[in-house]
């Protein structure tokens, strides 16, 4: 299949949000994290780290707009003898006065058997909408590993129920390293996918990320081929689509119940929520999907293979960065000008000074 | 090719085959290429590209720059017999990789090519097998050859 590369490189600079959006998500929870900190009305652990960045935001697999950050805050052990929603309401209570320059107070909103977290939303001064929100989350650590298992209030606010975000967080780093990072960028590509063809509905973000998580660490799809050679891109996102689909998309049949896309740490289903329907439809758009870069599979033709994908990703992401495409010409001009092999690539000769001199050649054969 | 561990090692002695595992740039696409020196009966190197299939050109139906028998043409001639492969042929082939992707995405080749052998001309009439050999110069001072190490 042909790599695209130019297209996959512009793909994945499309799905990052947008520059104002990581400045306010670089700038805000810093100063949430900071001030419940300092805060009288909520009880902290006394070590260090209290809060932690979570989420996708934190694991750098968002895929377009930053929707919220999530922060856990590390509360204190006492709150685990009290009724859970005392712990919510000191938090609520201690983010109530929280002041940021350019904004109006925070709407802190905790909605009883909604949210198991105070949901923070920015606001400029005279506008109605949110400029930007923050989840803030309180968890036990019962050690001091804060990527251990630890303990977040239930949905019905009774009890403390295990969660290991950070724990999850860590295993998918060391997974995205074993796969010499293709994973982090698959998961944002295949929630583009979900997002495009499928913009309402389930299944959410977070699942869809799990799904191709899994996919790698179970090995579902060969490393490398036969000898060693690596697959491209396109040849590793169809991989990954037809086997999510194997295991995932196999439970269509009236009477099945949706499938059970496990907690990467503890197991239990995340995705018990999943609405029949919403499945039905999200099987539908993944065979699609995998029927349109199929039919490209082997073909060598640049512009059927473009449109394709950009069927499955959408016309505005799947583009090239003309800035990227000029940047890379101009080094082909200076590799065809004068080279060297350094460090098990090819540089132009300017940009090494130690090295392996390519000799002048020139490609012959049949053309 | 000590120069190039752990990306090149030997494979075969008599005839000496080196396999190649290497990209252009870092994380990259890796490829497996065997680098036949034919030493033993004095020929020419041969270059073959064993992972992944290389895309071919629409308009010859064969990939950009390869013979007949499919092997990579890095240069319009051989390394002569007192060049070592490690400083002609495997620098080559990184260029001729580098200069097979870019073509990949952008439809035009724009390494150095031979006259009138130029990617996305059309099929020339009488192709030619082999590269033509490197002249034999007169024997140059340096360097020594050891082994293995040379073609």
């Amino acid at each position: 299949m042909l790599p695209l590369n130019d297209h996959f490189d512009g793909l994945l600079k499309n799905l990052n949000p947008p520059e104002d959006r990581q400045a306010l998500a670089a700038k805000l929870p810093p100063i949430v994290r900071d001030h419940l900190e300092k805060s009288d009305l909520l009880a902290t652990v006394e070590e260090s780290p209290v809060s932690r960045l979570a989420g996708s935001y934190g694991r750098r697999t968002v895929s377009g707009d930053i929707h919220d950050v999530d922060i856990i805050v590390f509360v204190a052990e006492s709150y685990r003898s009290k009724p859970v929603e005392e712990v919510l309401d000191d938090m609520t209570a201690a983010l109530k006065d929280l002041e940021v320059e350019g904004y109006e107070n925070g709407d802190v909103k905790t909605n009883r058997k909604q949210r198991r977290s105070c949901h923070v939303e920015f606001r400029h001064p005279g506008s109605n909408d949110p400029a930007f929100h923050i989840d803030v989350v309180p968890v036990i650590r019962p050690g001091d590993d804060p990527t251990a298992v630890l303990d977040i209030p239930d949905r019905e606010w009774t009890r403390w129920v295990p969660t290991q975000p950070l724990g999850y967080g860590q295993r998918l780093s060391a997974l995205n390293a074993d796969w010499d990072g293709e994973v982090v960028p698959v998961i944002r590509e295949f929630k583009q996918i979900k997002f495009h063809n499928m913009p309402k509905g389930r299944p959410k973000s977070y699942w869809s990320e799990v799904m191709v998580y899994h996919v790698f660490d179970e090995g579902l799809i060969p490393k490398t081929r036969y000898l060693g050679g690596s697959y491209n891109r396109p040849e590793r996102m169809l991989q990954v689509l037809r086997a999510v689909l194997a295991k995932y998309g196999q439970n269509t049949a009236e009477g099945l119940d949706t499938p059970y896309v496990a907690d990467p740490c503890l197991g239990h289903n995340i995705a018990f929520a999943w609405p029949k329907e919403d499945y039905l439809r999200w099987v539908k758009m993944l065979t699609g999907a995998i029927s349109t870069i199929a039919a490209i599979e082997n073909s060598s033709n640049r512009e059927a293979s473009i449109k394709a994908w950009q069927k499955v990703f959408g016309e505005d992401v799947f583009e090239v960065d003309e800035d990227e495409v000029a940047a890379k010409a101009a080094r082909a001009r200076a590799i065809a000008t004068g080279a060297k092999i350094a460090g098990g690539a090819i540089v132009p000769a300017a940009d090494a000074a130690k090295g392996i001199v390519v000799p002048s050649h020139r490609a012959y054969g049949h053309r | 090719m000590l120069e190039h561990r752990p990306a090149v090692t030997r494979t075969r002695r008599k005839p000496w085959v080196w396999r190649c595992k290497i990209s252009t740039r870092h994380g990259g696409q890796v490829y497996v290429i065997d680098i036949d020196g034919d030493i033993r009966s004095g020929g020419g190197v041969k270059i073959w590209c064993r992972e992944p299939a290389l895309v071919l050109e629409p308009v010859t139906g064969r990939p950009p720059h390869t013979f007949d028998d499919g092997s990579l043409c890095v240069n319009d001639r051989s390394p002569n017999d007192y060049e070592f492969i490690a400083f002609t042929a495997v620098p080559w082939l990184y260029s001729w990789l580098f200069f097979y992707e870019h073509w990949l995405d952008t439809g035009e080749w724009v390494g150095p090519q031979v006259a009138g052998h130029e990617v996305g001309r059309g099929p020339s009439a009488t192709p030619e097998k082999k590269p033509p050999s490197a002249p034999k110069a007169s024997r140059p001072p340096t360097p020594k050859r050891t082994r293995g190490e040379a073609a």
